[in-house]
């Protein structure tokens, strides 16, 4: 699935001035591709990453994904898109600490009214290498593997296009290399359009294509 | 029969074994109002009498407090059937307190102590003092009241049985009104001294 | 050090700050609020107590005080203490239009210290009020009775004693005029100084003298007291204060104070629930920034430091908009009330109520928070990087941090309801009621897990939800269901003290008593009622008595050779050596309530019965040591009657009927020598007049006294009880339902992160909603209740043990609140969803860094 941004833009009110973070970005994503967006802190990733993921609104411009225009969408049209479409994996896990990772992924898939739910929950994890796990909550696991239930969680939704917010921000990088291995592998297998935030050049490098922002510019890198 | 009335005629008859009864019939001066029932005159003049070898006497106290002359003659027809010798009345300190009006009080007392003579029952009037603060005019006409009765039914008279007692505090509650323990027993003395060769 | 970081982490997080001072202000409004009204009323009730004895004390003899005496009463009060003296006797009083009996009050400048004399022409007279002819001319008021009876009026002449006076006005309202004091005799008001040209005081005369004393500001009315029972040892001389002179009226303004401190408790725990709840909240949300305070090398004990730093810092600010809010609200609420309402009540921010609003907001913190802080020492600087939520369930348990805690709150609630009973009595409930709810609030959690089959996903996580976060859980059910309890306890009692004060219609409640009626005149009587088409209220036979023994002991107590030894010995054995006055009747009237043991079986039958049955008022029955079962020898002039007490039983008050300590069964004493009491019903004044004149003229032993004045002074007295009791328990719900929605609103405020990350999964904003909703709809419905149903069994004790009054369970109004709270945290949850799906999600994500 393709992803076409057209002078997109993005401010922010502070006191009376008004900070333009998002300065007209325009770039086209192949389906399948996977890009790595990298930036210094405050340059706008994390805006980017929520105007993406329909979580906030552009001030102007056009999201187009798979040729279908976001942005005159109303929030209800806007969360069911980002549903069946978009899924988002955090630098900081957000597992529900209450729920089991079995749960926290089957969450994913109920919430979306899939069909076995169990079933295919207990595939993602496996595919992951968590079958062990399935009944353990977040706080039994260490961060490497809360990582990777929250990587199961947004893949097993079958989404058309995974936004990553730095997933291995928080782990050690031997354990962070091996989750994004993981990650990689899957992304890849399931031909997912993948946009990955990250300030890792390492890891921007294992990307395809890797986008710099700055200056509230898009620049291939 | 009522049950009250056979207790009661039980317990009269059991003291009436060759006995002579004095009824003291009187309002709380007599009841011994905060004073425990030995410690009021009545009870404080049968030992007394007892002392003094007078061992066939008993005394019976009809006190009431609260109560008026009116109640006189009925409680006479009443405490009567225990068929005393003799009978103290010394109602009219409430009839005094209240105010009420003194020909009224005297009238009731005039029927009780024609209903006690008329019963042959030995009469003795016990008199009573207003304090002064109810006014001269109406404390005098209290007083001629007891003195005109005892006088016109040749009753034997005690004039003020409170006497030495009644404006003492050193006689009486902390109400100033009735008199304590040691009150009654100056109360006992002025009725046994005047009833000195009348029993 | 630890300021300036406590400081730059709570600007840190200043939102969260903000939203902890307001809602935190908010609990601490309504007690402030509460404890305002609180105290408008006690002022109240004491003006009221005070403007009876027209004094702060009042030492009152039937004597004059010796010198000595006198010299040494001054020197026992402190400093500044301004004196009065009157004297009150009766006396004739004579006039052209006839005599009658008067109770002369002769009053100085100072009287009345307090409450004050409102005379027909108008004028108001108080302490510093300038319109006291009496004083300066040969003048006299007097009671209206005197108009009605005798015809005199302002300008006639009367005579008491010697002296002559002219009479100036009648009084319209005596505020020093106690409930049992429609006496026999109309007052008569004089002047002191002229006492002496009376002629009527002098040796023999029977008067009641009260040296009346003002106290400066701050002095102790019961200290002062009791250095003058030090100094006056004369037991004749008694120290009366407005505690004492309240008089019938004495028992319920008792009730109303002792509810006034119930209110004060249910307050101070209703604001320490809110502060609680939400301190645990800040200091759960801060937990990970103390680990990592800790990772930076601080101390343990220095981390716990900068939180309670922080906690105190912020509970000190929110008193600041607690003051403003309070300073808004209480002059609307009683301007409100006036308006509806027979108060003119003034409610105030005291500084006590300020200073314990500090208390609780700056060291409550702690104190409540000591059970959460110990968790600090629990806590691993590992965990931080394990989780993103942290949680401080964990640890070992340490039960004795929860004692401070309840030492402090133990003290509050006696220092608040200023009755140590009281305040044990409640803390002991709280303490069974906390711990049924912990229980019902355990299996209802773990039930919630067990819930199976649900089809949509958001209940199914709902319950999962609630059932793993136990902890969480049962904290917001205890909360809520205290706070359902707290809510409902005041209505509730409410609704059993107000019986208390009802009266049945004005044709039930006397106007004119009667006594002294001998059995003869009853015919009489009957004729002249008959005429006038009067029926009256009741008749009650009056038998004088004495008890001699109680299950064979002496009842009476006879005076030892050395006298009594204490004043209260003697007052006791006075008390005991009084006699009775016995009544009966065939059943009990309207007005009596038997509290325990069985009603009379019939009339008394000599072949079964040994022992007359007894009856006995539960009051007498306590002072006393009475219980059903005793056996009770009277003399009943002369004759022995034995008699067992069947059953206790209580007067209504607001009644007025005639009251006996003890009745016994009927067919006993129908013989003995007696006199009756009777009430006639509401008439017109003029017939009244009529009435009273007339069977006063052919009855003239039959004392007949007025009392729609006191009846009606009693009415409005209970009236204004009742509206207090309506009054505070409206508060306490208003307070109530605040002090849960803060709770609620927190509670949710911390589960934004989990919505946010419910809409991200693609969750609609309706299916956000419902989960939350569930969980909560659910917690709160179960919760409310329990505390309901917990409040119905506490306010039963509390009625049963403070109160004594009949229990009047009402299903309704628990069952509203129910309704309410669920409902209520129904709103908060939606309002809140909405404001989350409304929400930046990822900027709240963020945050959550």
């Amino acid at each position: 699935m393709s992803l076409i941004l057209k002078d997109v833009r993005k401010g922010f009110h502070q006191g009376d001035a008004e900070i333009q973070v998002l300065k007209g970005l325009n770039v086209t994503i192949e389906p399948g591709q996977v890009v790595s967006v990298v930036g210094q802190s405050g340059s706008g990733k994390s805006t980017l990453l929520s105007i993406l993921a329909g979580l906030e609104r552009a001030d102007r411009g056009e999201i187009l994904v798979d040729n279908i225009n976001l942005t005159p969408m109303s929030e209800q049209q806007m969360t069911l898109f980002r549903a069946q479409n978009i899924a988002v994996v955090f630098q900081q896990y957000h597992l529900i600490a209450h729920l089991t990772a079995l749960e926290n992924v089957m969450l994913a898939l109920e919430i979306l009214k899939m069909e076995n739910p169990r079933e295919r929950a207990e595939e993602a994890l496996r595919e992951l290498g968590l079958g062990h796990r399935l009944t353990h909550f977040p706080s039994q696991l260490s961060g490497g593997e809360c990582q990777r239930v929250a990587i199961a969680r947004a893949l097993v939704v079958k989404p058309k296009i995974l936004l990553a917010d730095e997933p291995s921000g928080n782990l050690d990088t031997h354990t962070g290399d091996k989750v994004m291995d993981v990650f990689f592998d899957i992304v890849r297998k399931h031909k997912i359009t993948t946009l990955l935030v990250t300030h890792s050049e390492a890891l921007a490098k294992k990307c395809e294509r890797t986008l710099r922002l700055e200056e509230g510019q898009l620049r291939e890198a | 029969m009522r049950p009250f009335l056979f207790l009661l005629i039980l317990a009269f008859s059991s003291l009436s074994f060759a006995q002579k009864k004095l009824v003291v019939l009187g309002d709380s001066l007599t009841e011994g109002y905060g004073v425990a029932k030995d410690a009021a005159f009545p009870a404080v003049l049968e030992k007394k009498l007892h002392e003094s070898g007078k061992k066939e006497w008993t005394v019976i106290n009809a006190g009431v407090s609260g109560s008026t002359t009116a109640s006189g003659v009925s409680r006479m027809k009443w405490v009567f059937k225990s068929k005393p010798e003799a009978v103290i009345l010394a109602l009219g300190a409430n009839d005094g307190l209240r105010g009420l009006k003194i020909a009224d009080s005297e009238k009731h007392l005039a029927q009780a102590i024609e209903y006690a003579q008329g019963q042959k029952v030995k009469v003795i009037l016990g008199g009573l003092y207003m304090p002064p603060n109810y006014g001269k005019a109406y404390t005098d006409q209290f007083k001629k009241m007891y003195e005109t009765l005892a006088k016109k039914y040749k009753v034997t008279f005690i004039p003020f049985i409170l006497d030495k007692v009644a404006g003492n505090p050193k006689y009486n509650l902390a109400d100033g009104i009735h008199p304590n323990e040691e009150g009654h027993k100056i109360i006992a003395d002025n009725v046994f001294t005047a009833l000195k060769g009348v029993l | 050090m630890l300021l300036r970081l406590a400081c730059r982490e709570l600007l840190r997080s200043w939102r969260f700050g903000l939203f902890f001072i307001f809602n935190l202000s908010l609990g601490l409004t309504g007690f402030v609020s509460l404890q305002a009204f609180n105290e408008a009323l006690e002022t109240e009730i004491q003006a009221n107590s005070k403007a009876i004895l027209s004094a702060d004390l009042a030492v009152a003899a039937r004597r004059e005080l010796s010198e000595d005496e006198t010299a040494k009463m001054r020197q026992a009060l402190p400093a500044g203490t301004k004196e009065g003296k009157i004297y009150e006797f009766f006396a004739m009083l004579s006039s052209s239009k006839g005599s009658r009996l008067v109770l002369v009050k002769a009053v100085d400048g100072s009287y009345p210290f307090y409450g004050e004399l409102e005379l027909e022409s108008g004028r108001h007279i108080t302490a510093t009020s300038d319109n006291k002819d009496i004083l300066k001319e040969q003048k006299a008021w007097i009671y209206p009775e005197l108009k009605s009876q005798l015809g005199l009026d302002a300008g006639d002449e009367i005579q008491l004693g010697q002296l002559k006076l002219q009479i100036s006005d009648l009084v319209k309202k005596d505020a020093t005029q106690t409930f049992r004091a429609a006496s026999l005799a109309p007052r008569v008001f004089i002047n002191r100084e002229l006492l002496s040209q009376s002629g009527l005081l002098q040796y023999g005369s029977t008067f009641s003298l009260a040296h009346l004393f003002l106290l400066p500001a701050g002095a102790v009315e019961s200290q002062a007291r009791d250095s003058l029972y030090n100094v006056l040892t004369d037991p004749q001389i008694n120290v009366e204060t407005p505690a004492t002179a309240g008089e019938d009226s004495g028992r319920q303004l008792g009730y109303l104070s002792d509810y006034l401190g119930l209110v004060a408790i249910v307050a101070l725990f209703m604001s320490a629930l809110g502060a609680a709840y939400i301190y645990r909240l800040f200091l759960s949300t801060r937990m990970k920034e103390i680990a990592i305070l800790r990772t930076l090398g601080l101390q343990s004990g220095q981390a716990v430091g900068v939180y309670i730093l922080q906690a105190s810092l912020l509970g000190f600010l929110a008193t600041v908009p607690t003051m403003l809010f309070s300073l808004l609200v209480l002059p609307l609420l009683s301007k409100l009330l006036g308006s509806f309402t027979p108060f003119d009540l003034q409610p105030t921010i005291t500084l006590e109520a300020f200073l314990i609003c500090l208390l609780m907001a700056v060291f409550g913190s702690f104190v409540v928070s000591i059970p959460f802080l110990t968790k600090i020492f629990d806590l691993r600087a590992a965990k931080l990087f394990s989780e993103e939520k942290f949680s401080a369930g964990e640890g070992q348990r340490r039960y004795w941090t929860f004692l401070p805690c309840l030492v402090l709150f133990y003290f509050l609630s006696v220092y608040q309801a200023h009755s140590w009973k009281i305040g044990s009595l409640f803390i002991g409930s709280m303490i069974l009621v906390v711990l049924a709810l912990l229980v019902i609030g355990y299996c209802t959690v773990k039930a919630a897990g067990l819930i199976k089959g649900l089809n949509r996903w958001f209940f199914k996580f709902s319950f999962l939800s609630l059932s793993r976060r136990a902890g969480a859980s049962l904290a917001v059910f205890v909360a809520l269901g205290m706070g359902a309890l707290l809510i409902n306890i005041l209505p509730q009692l409410k609704n059993s003290l107000q019986a208390e004060f009802q009266f049945e219609g004005k044709s039930k409640i006397p106007s004119l008593f009667m006594f002294d009626i001998q059995d003869e005149q009853w015919p009489g009587i009957d004729e002249v009622l008959k005429e006038k088409q009067v029926t009256p209220l009741a008749r009650s036979p009056l038998v004088r008595a004495r008890i001699l023994k109680v299950n064979g002991q002496d009842y009476e107590r006879k005076i030892e050779s050395e006298g009594f030894k204490t004043r209260e010995e003697e007052r006791e054995a006075r008390f005991r050596n009084r006699g009775m006055n016995l009544s009966y009747r065939e059943s009990m009237s309207d007005s009596e309530i038997m509290i325990k043991g069985r009603p009379f079986s019939g009339p008394f039958d000599p072949d079964k019965q040994a022992r007359a049955e007894l009856s006995v008022e539960t009051r007498f029955a306590d002072r006393m040591g009475f219980k059903i079962g005793d056996v009770l020898v009277f003399d009943v002039q002369g004759v022995e009657v034995e008699g067992e007490i069947i059953n206790l039983r209580k007067v209504k008050w607001t009644s007025f009927q005639p009251n006996f300590f003890i009745l016994v069964q009927d067919g006993v004493l129908n013989e003995a020598p007696k006199s009756w009491i009777s009430a006639i019903p509401f008439l017109p004044e003029q017939q009244r007049v009529d009435l009273q004149n007339t069977l006063a003229q052919k009855f003239s032993n039959v004392s007949i006294i007025d009392v729609v004045r006191t009846v009606d002074d009693v009415l409005k007295t209970a009236e204004k009880m009742s509206w207090s009791l309506e009054l505070m328990a409206g508060l306490a719900l208003i307070t109530g339902y605040i002090v849960l929605f803060s709770i609620v609103r927190s509670q949710i405020k911390l589960r934004r992160w989990e919505l946010n990350m419910l809409k991200i999964l693609g969750a609609s904003g309706g299916e956000v909603a419902s989960f939350i909703l569930t969980e909560f709809a659910f917690l709160a419905f179960i919760a409310s209740f329990f505390g309901a149903a917990l409040s119905v069994l506490v306010s039963f004790a509390l009625n049963t043990f403070i109160f004594e009054s009949e229990f009047r369970l009402s299903f309704v109004q628990p069952l509203v609140s129910v309704v309410i709270i669920t409902g209520l945290s129904l709103l908060i949850s939606f309002l809140a969803s909405v404001d989350i799906v409304r929400e930046s999600a990822l900027s709240i994500l963020r945050e959550e860094k």
